[in-house]
């Protein structure tokens, strides 16, 4: 959003403190295999959905032919996109696309979603196992996608 | 999310972050993001405009070589706006007869039989369709609905399903059924899609009544929908 367009509430609402960021250097972006992760709360069709504090994630197979849905249980914010378009929310289509041109090594099979809206204190747990996952299949970059 | 990112990195897992609010983004300062000017729910701009998209995903992808971290770069580009933007611009597939503010059994049984059509033709259209998180059928998803406005209710419809998660889903399973009918017909903004639903449908009608009407809930995570979750906090009066 625009910052003046962010409502005040949501503008200041307390953030957690992180400290300073890591960085994990790496190959160039042509030799990367990337991954992507949501928080708008997405799972495959029959996949169990999130609801009030949810602090896990789902995981999101590309070759699932099963729908993507999604069950974050906010109302504050715009849903017509997803209505309309996946790739607004969860760029799937759009990443295998610079995966065929170069612009990435390549696209992991499998991607997640958290339910965002939670304190990412309390999602260190499931955050710690994704990325011993997300490094088993050997992942090295992380694309994170808010809604 | 920006937390998120904090945590993956120092595990070893290098990210890109899109940004949608630069304030919590500044604060938290992930080790690299771009903001985008989109409203929420639409972090990558633009639905149907692949272009854009790419545009997008490209500008936050490229920040991954940065090691200079905290890292906020910025999509200076706005999302396109809709072909018919105004309110001029954009009619719903088909007319609803029912006047704004009644949720009753028939204006909402038969709105979901007009627009049932739409949502199909949405759906073969884009080869995909969102709705069903509930596991319920819409008819069955509006009865439900009907239902709890007439009295709390204490069973789940879908077995394995908490009672809470079922009313909850149930809700966002209409919003996105009509919200998916009504883009079958392209060319609203998500400004005149939402002023549709809440003022001019009988399920945006009933929506906001479940909303008053369950706010005591006995069950506590009815009660959390009924007052948080279940309408916008800019369409609750």
């Amino acid at each position: 959003m625009r910052r003046d367009d962010v409502p005040k509430r949501l503008a200041e609402a307390p953030c957690p403190d992180m400290g300073s960021p890591a960085a994990v250097t790496g190959l160039k972006l042509s030799q990367r295999r990337v991954a992507l992760i949501s928080t708008a709360g997405l799972m495959h069709a029959g996949d169990r959905p999130f609801s009030l504090g949810s602090v896990d994630y789902r995981i999101l197979d590309a070759e699932d032919e099963r729908p993507l849905q999604m069950s974050h249980i906010s109302t504050n914010f715009d849903r017509s996109g997803f209505a309309q378009d996946l790739n607004v929310v969860f760029p799937l289509s759009i990443l295998r696309g610079l995966e065929l041109d170069g612009t990435v090594g390549s696209m992991a099979r499998y991607h997640y979603s958290f339910m965002g809206a939670t304190d990412p204190q309390q999602l260190e747990p499931a955050a710690g196992d994704l990325a011993a996952v997300l490094a088993g299949d050997r992942v090295d970059l992380a694309c994170l996608i808010p809604v | 999310m920006s937390g998120l990112a904090h945590i993956l990195e120092r595990k070893g897992i290098a990210t890109v972050l899109i940004g949608l609010v630069p304030q919590h983004v500044e604060r938290i300062k992930p080790p690299r993001a771009l903001l985008v000017p989109f409203e929420m729910g639409r972090p990558l701009g633009d639905p149907g405009n692949r272009d854009f998209q790419a545009r997008v995903l490209s500008a936050a992808l490229r920040l991954a070589v940065r090691s200079d971290v905290p890292v906020i770069d910025v999509f200076e580009e706005d999302a396109p706006a809709p072909v018919a933007a105004d309110m001029e611009g954009w009619a719903c597939p088909v007319s609803l007869r029912s006047p704004a503010g009644t949720g009753s059994t028939p204006a909402l049984l038969a709105e979901i039989e007009l627009l049932e059509p739409w949502c199909e033709r949405a759906r073969v259209t884009r080869g995909r369709t969102g709705v069903g998180a509930s596991g319920m059928h819409i008819e069955e998803v509006g009865r439900f609905l009907l239902a709890c406005c007439e009295r709390e209710p204490v069973a789940s419809p879908v077995s394995g399903l908490p009672v809470a998660d079922a009313f909850k889903l149930a809700a966002e399973d209409l919003k996105l059924f009509y919200l998916e009918a009504a883009t079958a017909r392209p060319g609203a903004g998500s400004t005149v899609l939402a002023d549709w639903f809440w003022q001019d449908t009988a399920a945006g009608a009933l929506l906001l009544e479940l909303s008053r009407a369950l706010a005591d809930a006995e069950n506590p995570g009815i009660r959390i929908h009924a007052r948080a979750t279940l309408v916008p906090e800019a369409r609750r009066g």
